[in-house]
């Protein structure tokens, strides 16, 4: 993508002017977004993203810039206004050894998504769309999102680190509406994965389409959800969008290495109850939230975060590394081009548990069954988190009884993860987008069924 | 190349190609933000980049593309990707490209006096709001982010109708995300505001409303469930407001994904209430004289005095609804650039008299994921203070608020007088609200 000698050149610029560390990372993205409303493709878009950031680091300061003209003049004069804002000054001379990096891939992709053709793609998209209107006569209309993406990235820095590397995603989003007399309700389901087309052997679109339906379905049927504090049990897969709020960005050197974060300075102390141990593992093969290196160049791998409620690690990437005096561990992500990256999840969920899903609502008395989440955000500094039920249930006497309409879930981050009293044993993924300082990533969520002691729903008191 | 030799390549090319006609978006980026804390730069951004899109019409369907980069290849890419996907385009709705019909205000030029301000004044302006604002209070206890930040863009439309147009836009804007602590229990303060101009910004503003917003939360309780009457505050009643514009889209109330289907010109809010969008609304930054497509924009009210008088149509709604489009495409499809709701008569300090007993909310959170535009149904979390006889007696913390918009776009009993530019595109004034649902905890 860029001249190995330009960017030999830029690097020792860097260094000679006095920066501590100098990166420059280069972005070559092709992508698909389709949608389909009603069973026909309304809108097809394709796009091309190219563009160059840099970024040097001086005493514990970031300057970061980008662009999209790829000319030495050009970025060597960003260079310039970088070097200018740190009030930097060079010193030594001295030249920095580049080394090529083997980037091993450990997510292997059958169909690039340039070699498939939209009709393809398409055909999918009206699988899902049969699955939504086929699943009930309620199902008013059908949403089909298709994107995909090829993105090729360069990394080189002042480490003598150079590191290439190609990473496919596939995503295929169906939104059902279901109306009942004059009321209308909505569900949503949007799997995704690190490969090609090939996604859909692994998953039927059609199936795809029916369960966002059936939420759709459900939910014109349901009452209001009940309002106030109450027991929750929150299913597998996307219900681990509450760790992921209410505990793991809170983890990230992003807020942690100010002492930002409510989890800062409590690394090998308790923070969470018996039955919770949680990992971020940006290395499992094909996932949507996994890379063989992040954006920083740096190899991914599983980190245990919390072992039997025991704070272990933190998220951490290379600026922060430096200030925390803990290793980069992988996590140094970013949307694209357009931001510097910082410490981000990957694929991080709850450890399964000794509970059967059955178990834990059968010990229910009354209370909340979180069947499908929708997304959620937090203040790390506060550890205010809220996240969506996109389907609920109420749970009485240790029965499903009947199902509620979505609701908010909110709490904080420290007191929550200490009530977590139930693991169930049923542990899988769900696939978001998660926003930060660094923009939008792909991440996974992910849990058994759990069942958290109190939490405040927000629903409508009768 | 040459933006007009590469416009040239690309309608050449997309006519061999097979398009009936074509338009291609220049959008130029300029972008400058630094990002304090501790009095160290935490995050940095200069940048310049470069968007084109291409929208290609045959047989009355569009296709779309999208490059970064002006040469050879991206002539190709653009024409054969948008070829491919007109190919698998079905829908049977009529799009087209506008050929310059309706009555344009003048192009606006953005005078950018931010870029001419030293980089190390802005970091400056950065570090002194946030040393300001650790010095405002012995319990301000940290600063998470003080930022200072302006972009600048233009947008050029050419197309094979002959339409050429050409504006720019931009603005500043300064903020501070602190934390206040009591030693028990953190609460956070966020102030933003924005600006055309540098000194539209003023830090110390900033810096007060966001420590004595963090402090005025230190001790904050939740309370019981129930139904509340409330004011949404300005900021508040602005991101509820804004979550729900989709509701406004033509293409969306068409698709049958509005609860708004059906009741143009129909009673759906207060008859106190009166929205409007105005692209050229003086106080606020961004002023367009065009759309994304092309369209003239216009000054006009969508809610007034409580009745629904139109939606946002782009070319293709307008054209299924056999109206003229209202100019309102921009990053997304049919939405307001600026929206304007004019004063009440009460000031806020006569609105929480109103209220009497109740609570006011001043922050949300969640609003990406506890809105459903479909029903408009809402459950948010939110925080405020909790109000008797008429004065704040505590804050309030861990509550949501839930009900359904156009419920409480119904219930507004009272409109303030406090307008203000709450966010980059709105300038709104505090609402008093018959009832509300909040959930909570305690008794």
């Amino acid at each position: 993508m860029l001249e190995s000698k330009i960017v030999e050149r830029l690097i020792n610029k860097g260094i000679n002017n006095g920066a501590d560390f100098v990166e420059i990372f280069a972005e070559d993205r092709c992508g698909t977004e389709m949608t389909m409303i009603d069973g026909r493709v309304e809108v097809a878009s394709s796009g091309r993203e190219f563009g160059v950031g840099l970024r040097i680091f001086k005493n514990g300061q970031q300057v970061y810039a980008y662009t999209n003209d790829l000319s030495e003049k050009q970025l060597s004069m960003i260079l310039d206004r970088l070097i200018d804002a740190l009030e930097i000054k060079g010193s030594e001379k001295r030249s920095i050894n580049m080394m090529n990096k083997d980037v091993k891939n450990s997510h292997l992709v059958f169909f690039y998504p340039q070699e498939i053709s939209k009709s393809e793609k398409a055909k999918i998209m009206k699988k899902a769309h049969e699955g939504a209107k086929n699943y009930s006569n309620l199902i008013s209309q059908v949403v089909v999102r298709y994107w995909d993406y090829d993105q090729r990235i360069f990394i080189a820095n002042s480490d003598g680190l150079i590191a290439q590397d190609r990473r496919v995603r596939t995503r295929l989003m169906v939104s059902a509406v279901a109306t009942k007399d004059s009321e209308q309700e909505s569900g949503f389901f949007g799997p995704g994965a690190a490969m090609g087309i090939e996604l859909f052997n692994l998953l039927d679109p059609y199936d795809v389409g029916a369960e966002a339906a059936r939420i759709a379905d459900r939910m014109v049927r349901a009452e209001y959800a009940p309002a106030g504090k109450m027991p929750v049990v929150i299913s597998n897969a996307f219900g681990g969008v509450i760790f992921h709020e209410a505990c793991g960005h809170a983890l990230e050197a992003t807020s942690v290495a100010k002492g930002a974060s409510v989890f800062a300075g409590k690394l090998g102390q308790k923070i969470a109850s018996d039955c919770v141990s949680a990992v971020d593992d940006g290395t499992i093969p094909n996932a949507w939230g996994s890379n063989n290196i992040d954006d920083e160049g740096t190899p991914t791998q599983r980190n245990l975060l919390i072992e039997n409620g025991v704070l272990k690690t933190y998220l951490v990437d290379r600026f922060h590394s430096k200030k925390m005096g803990i290793e980069s561990n992988g996590c140094g992500r970013r949307q694209n081009y357009r931001f510097a990256p910082t410490s981000r999840m990957s694929n991080t969920f709850i450890l399964p548990g000794k509970y059967l899903p059955e178990e834990i609502i059968a010990a229910t008395d009354y209370g909340l069954y979180a069947k499908t989440m929708g997304g959620g955000s937090v203040h790390p500094a506060t550890g205010e988190f809220n996240f969506a039920v996109a389907e609920g249930y109420l749970i009485e006497k240790g029965k499903i009884t009947k199902p509620v309409r979505g609701a908010t879930l909110i709490g904080k981050g420290a007191d929550v993860i200490q009530r977590i009293d139930m693991v169930g044993n049923d542990l899988s993924r769900g696939q978001g987008m998660c926003g930060s300082i660094s923009g939008s990533v792909p991440a996974d969520v992910g849990q058994p069924t759990i069942r958290v002691t109190e939490l405040i729903v927000g629903g409508r008191s009768r | 190349m040459r933006i007009e030799d590469f416009k040239d390549k690309v309608f050449s090319y997309a006519k061999k190609k097979g398009f009936d006609e074509c338009e291609l978006r220049f959008n130029r980026e300029r972008e400058f933000g630094v990002v304090v804390s501790k009095q160290n730069i935490d995050n940095y951004n200069d940048a310049d980049s470069l968007r084109v899109t291409f929208k290609g019409l045959k047989d009355s369907k569009a296709a779309f593309s999208s490059c970064e980069i002006v040469d050879e290849d991206s002539v190709e890419f653009l024409v054969n990707s948008a070829y491919e996907n007109f190919l698998v385009t079905d829908t049977l709705e009529e799009d087209s490209i506008h050929d310059g019909s309706g009555e344009y205000s003048d192009p606006r030029h953005f005078e950018d006096e931010f870029e001419k301000i030293p980089v190390k004044s802005k970091i400056d302006f950065a570090k002194i709001m946030e040393q300001k604002a650790m010095n405002f209070d012995k319990r301000i206890a940290m600063v998470m982010m003080s930022v200072y930040s302006h972009e600048r863009y233009e947008i050029s439309i050419f197309n094979t109708k002959g339409l050429s147009l050409s504006e720019s836009a931009g603005l500043g804007v300064a903020y501070l995300y602190l934390v206040a602590s009591d030693g028990k229990t953190p609460k956070r303060g966020l102030k933003v505001r924005f600006g055309s101009r540098p000194n539209d910004i003023d830090p110390d503003r900033i810096v007060t409303e966001a420590a004595q917003e963090a402090i005025s939360q230190l001790g904050a309780e939740s309370i019981p469930s129930g139904k509340y009457r409330a004011i949404l505050r300005r900021n508040v009643f602005s991101e509820l407001l804004f979550a729900f514009m989709p509701i406004f889209s033509a293409e969306l109330v068409q698709k049958g994904l509005s609860p708004l289907k059906g009741k143009l010109n129909s009673k759906i809010a207060s008859e106190k209430l009166t929205i409007i969008d105005d692209p050229f609304f003086e106080k606020a930054p961004i002023k367009r004289s065009f759309d994304n497509e092309g369209v003239p924009t216009k000054e006009k009210s969508f809610i007034d005095q409580g009745v629904l008088t139109t939606y946002f149509h782009s070319l293709k709604s307008a054209k299924r609804d056999g109206i003229e489009p209202t100019g309102n495409v921009f990053t997304y499809k049919c939405v307001p650039l600026n929206v304007v709701v004019p004063a009440g008569q009460k000031s806020y300090q006569d609105l929480i008299k109103q209220l009497d007993r109740g609570v006011i909310v001043t922050a949300l959170d969640g609003l990406h994921s506890g809105v459903r535009t479909v029903s408009g149904e809402f459950s948010v979390s939110a925080l405020g203070y909790y109000v008797e006889n008429g004065a704040i007696v505590k804050p309030v913390e861990q509550i949501t608020i839930s009900g359904n918009i156009l419920e409480v776009l119904k219930s507004i009993e009272d409109i303030g007088d406090d307008c203000d530019l709450v966010s980059g595109s709105s300038y709104v004034p505090s609402v008093l609200v018959e009832y509300i649902d909040v959930a909570g905890s305690g008794s």
